[in-house]
């Protein structure tokens, strides 16, 4: 008896020393979250950030020294299109393959159906929580996953969202908050919130619930460089597009040892990663998206060596420059059939009329004159009739976005293209 | 008046510039002298004292070393590297390490590295200390952290401040490193100005040129922004930068975003102003973002400052789809409505709707208002304005599931088309229709797929797979209307890709049989 009331007595000190939770050997965390379809980093300038494959690399190598559990707080695709499905399958493989501790349902995972979150199930070992809809008897889903000496519970700001894609119920914001708490309380376990919901969402529920200790949120910003913290609450956000992660430590009494770390090209790609990427491209080369585009009605292309037999000049400038070799780089890459990365390397692919192959449109398969100034087989006909528009640094920015070309300066670039 | 520092310039490295002009200023040229030489030099000696350091990482954290002095002399070919013997009187740098190092104010992670000045001739001018473990809890120092922690020395020693964001070698961190860092564009200018200015004090001080000591001094305002677009603004910002010093006040700003354009970098004379632009694109964000830009400067009390913008966006156009996005289609086929509510302030008129894919479909659209919620954006239902395009599905579509796309053409040229994916599915289907095993081993695996039809229920007579390697079964319990089918694989398939095909009977004469491939990589 006095052996357990002995052991009794270190059990109760240990919680009193552990701030009431289970004392646990410190392990690392890695969260990922609202990848967003970005599985590799895209884009016409270096280096470019982020990527699914560098993902996997970094949290292998951490696991050389570390026991490490890894979070996402969902979004892995925004769209409901075929293309989305084979990506957010890819991520899920990855995430599967990383034997992920918890991933948050999003309304943009939900709405591609039960059958798309199913297969996530599937595929990461039945990792998704959510607490924020009534149980669906064809779907089981957690409200919670145990990570080392966290519990994870899935929470949407949305949460009627998620429950109209899955025909059932929503339960509010708080009241799966409040179930969280209690069941970390009876588990002696930290409790962690994977939310659906932006910074001022996290805020507001730190304030609420403040026995939380870590919330992650989502973003459209870049992680903060410095965690923010209400009571005992940590707030971080891994950010869009998986550019970066966020690597935590927790000892069963605290979280420490915030960082953010970009996904930098020093990060090799991880070689399992890679293959579920090739399976990718050669389900989107089988797959036939680019003939199942949506195009709207458009007049005909000439093609840019049509241009050049009048405008020499300004096609010998063309044909110097890295604009007549984009979709050859996509060939080189594997992306040729991925409608994400061809309708920036290829003139009108959105348009009746224009890119379809580089067989059956050889003309078009370049970011060409049409490109900017539209379809020219009309004025190539009648020159003088048929007049087309002049270009300015507005059409840049039509590929030249923030996230495919960072640090992209109209003003700079369209010195080295500028022509009459 | 002396050269004009660079921004990103070190305090350290103003001061003792600064006290090279005053005494040139004073005609006192000894002085100057004196004070010259513990300016950078391009011929660096560098003594390595990795005593303290385990035998086993000793090679490791040598090679770091020299793999970053080798990064900057690749950046600036005019420096050269000496190795100093330990011991050597006056060495330029000296790198050691220690087990731990104490705790910045303020932090709760050890120092990852420590660097000293010294006066003393007889003493390195830099004294850079690296800790042998780091982070929280501590970590044995790794070959990624000694490259940074010199090459942050070399920036330390060559007169760079501390960078605001991450990804730069002059990043503070005191947290573990993954992956080596580069120096960014600015701090190698500034590298290179900063060895300009160097050589210039150098011939002043030689030819005993009298210069006036002056220091610039920077006020900026506002260093939070806080704005309201709707997406796909232009948000411009104007920032004053004001020089109250009296000297050249030069900044740079660099901001955390693709986004966002800044102003290039310029110099505001002594007690002038200049509003600085900042520009950010919303077009890739709705409900808001926030963006930082740093303000680097030659002002050595404010070497780097940082502008917060907090921009609350609202969405340009919602589509507002009450029913949600699965259709079920029954026999007569069904009709349903969709709503384009654009933004206040938007004109987005609908030129015309088409419905593109494998659907039989109409679409007719006309002005509407009224009530609706918006449960993405948290809103209850509240008066809206916009379109209301009514879908008519017809029937007779083929059992399965379809996808197709609703295009709304519009007059608006930033939206000329705006498309929405449309699900409509028929009879029983399969969720997913092919089902991915992922990696799978020796052991044993299951996965789940449902057979669904939310109209009348119906019964699976049979499963059948043509793989000895799976087997699939009706988990108990389940239907009348969505069957959860277990699908079982029995660990014992060779290595490469696995296909299988499992075939569900069921009670549907219309539907017989409803096929699910099945797909694993066996590793």
């Amino acid at each position: 008896m006095k052996w357990i009331a002995a052991a009794i007595g270190l059990a109760g000190t240990m919680c009193a020393i552990m701030g009431g939770f289970q004392a646990h050997k410190p392990v690392e965390i890695v969260i990922t979250g609202d990848i967003d379809g970005f599985l590799t980093p895209c884009g016409c300038t270096v280096p470019m950030t982020g990527g699914i494959m560098r993902q996997a690399t970094l949290v292998r190598q951490l696991r050389k020294s570390a026991e490490v559990l890894l979070l996402c707080n969902g979004a892995f695709v925004l769209g409901r299109g075929k293309q989305d499905d084979l990506k957010a399958r890819s991520l899920a493989e990855t995430l599967g393959a990383l034997n992920v501790s918890a991933i948050n349902l999003s309304p943009e995972d939900a709405r591609r159906g039960i059958g798309a979150v199913q297969e996530i199930q599937n595929l990461t070992d039945n990792s998704l929580v959510c607490g924020s809809i009534r149980p669906i008897s064809a779907l089981p889903i957690r409200t919670t996953a145990v990570a080392g000496p966290i519990l994870v519970g899935g929470v949407s700001a949305h949460p009627a969202n998620i429950a109209l894609s899955m025909g059932t119920y929503p339960i509010p914001e708080a009241d799966a908050v409040r179930l969280l708490l209690r069941e970390a309380a009876d588990r002696s376990l930290m409790p962690a919130l994977l939310l659906d919901g932006s910074q001022a969402d996290a805020r507001d529920l730190a304030e609420r619930f403040p026995d939380l200790r870590l919330i992650v949120y989502r973003s459209t910003s870049d992680s903060p460089l410095e965690a923010e913290k209400i009571g005992q609450t940590l707030l971080v956000t891994p950010g869009q597009f998986g550019k970066s992660v966020i690597r935590l430590s927790v000892d069963g009494a605290a979280f420490s040892g915030y960082q953010v770390v970009r996904l930098n090209p020093d990060l090799k790609d991880d070689p399992l990663t890679k293959r579920f990427m090739a399976d990718y491209l050669r389900s989107l080369d089988a797959s036939g998206l680019l003939e199942e585009m949506v195009r709207r009605p458009s007049r005909a292309f000439a093609g840019s060596k049509t241009c050049g037999t009048c405008h020499k000049e300004a096609f010998n400038l063309w044909a110097g420059s890295k604009h007549s070799r984009a979709f050859g780089s996509l060939e080189v890459q594997g992306h040729a059939h991925d409608p994400d990365c061809v309708r920036c390397h290829v003139v009108g692919l959105d348009l009746s009329k224009g890119f379809r192959s580089r067989q059956l449109t050889p003309g078009l398969a370049a970011v060409g004159c049409e490109s900017c100034h539209g379809p020219g087989k009309d004025h190539a006909a009648r020159p003088h009739a048929v007049r087309l528009s002049k270009a300015g640094t507005e059409m840049c920015s039509k590929c030249h976005t923030p996230e495919q070309s960072p640090g992209f300066n109209a003003l700079t670039m369209w010195a080295v293209i500028r022509h009459r | 008046m002396g050269p004009i520092l660079p921004p990103q310039c070190r305090p350290s490295f103003q001061a003792t510039v600064l006290s090279v002009e005053q005494a040139l200023q004073g005609g006192d040229f000894a002085t100057a002298a004196e004070r010259l030489r513990l300016l950078p030099t391009a011929s660096i000696t560098v003594e390595w004292d990795d005593s303290n350091a385990p035998s086993a990482y000793r090679d490791l954290y040598k090679k770091s070393g020299d793999a970053a002095m080798a990064m900057y002399k690749h950046l600036f070919p005019f420096l050269s590297f000496q190795s100093a013997k330990a011991g050597q009187a006056n060495p330029d740098i000296k790198i050691s390490f220690e087990p731990v190092l104490a705790k910045p104010p303020g932090s709760n992670l050890p120092a990852s590295h420590v660097g000293f000045w010294s006066e003393d001739p007889a003493a390195p001018r830099l004294d850079f200390v690296i800790g042998l473990s780091r982070g929280a809890p501590l970590k044995a120092s790794q070959e990624t952290d000694v490259y940074d922690d010199v090459a942050y020395c070399l920036g330390m020693y060559f007169g760079l401040a501390d960078a605001a964001f991450e990804s730069s070698s002059m990043d503070p961190s005191d947290l573990p490193r993954l992956t080596r860092t580069g120096v960014s564009g600015t701090e190698t200018s500034a590298v290179r100005r900063n060895m300009q200015v160097v050589e210039y004090l150098e011939d002043a001080v030689k030819n005993h040129a009298r210069l006036l000591a002056v220091q610039p001094s920077l006020f900026l305002d506002p260093l939070v922004i806080n704005s309201q677009a709707v997406q796909g603004d232009q948000m411009e910002f104007n920032v004053q930068l004001s020089n109250h010093g009296d000297g050249p006040l030069a900044f740079n700003l660099f901001p955390d975003c693709g986004c966002t354009i800044v102003t290039p970098p310029g110099v505001i004379q002594p007690k002038a102003m200049r509003l600085v632009n900042i520009a950010v694109d919303t077009a890739a964000f709705i409900t808001g973002t926030t963006k930082h830009v740093a303000v680097y400067t030659n002002d050595p009390h404010n070497p780097v400052s940082v502008i917060t913008l907090n921009i609350k966006i609202q969405p340009r156009y919602r589509i507002l789809v009450p029913l949600g996005d699965t259709f079920n289609i029954p026999d007569g086929g069904m009709k349903f409505p969709l709503y384009l509510i654009p933004a206040k302030g938007t004109t987005l008129d609908p030129v015309s709707a088409t419905i593109t894919g494998p659907l039989d479909a109409k679409v007719k659209f006309s002005p509407w208002q009224g009530f609706l919620p918006d449960p993405e954006m948290n809103e209850g239902p509240k008066a809206r304005k916009g379109f209301k395009f009514e879908i008519d599905i017809r029937g007779d579509i083929p059992t399965g599931r379809r996808q197709a796309t609703l295009q709304i053409f519009t007059a608006n040229a930033d939206f000329p088309d705006i498309a929405y994916s449309i699900n409509a599915q028929k009879g029983i289907v399969a969720l997913p229709d092919n089902v991915q095993m992922g990696s799978v081993g020796a052991v044993p695996k299951s996965v789940r797929f449902e057979v669904t039809r939310p109209g009348p229920p119906f019964k699976i007579l049979g499963i059948t797979s043509n793989s000895r390697n799976i087997e699939a079964n009706v988990v108990p319990g389940t239907g009348p209307n969505t069957y959860t089918i277990e699908v079982s694989y029995n660990g014992k398939a060779h290595s490469g890709e696995l296909l299988a095909a499992v075939r569900v009977k069921t009670s549907d004469p219309k539907q017989p049989v409803i096929d699910v491939s099945v797909q694993a990589i066996v590793q």
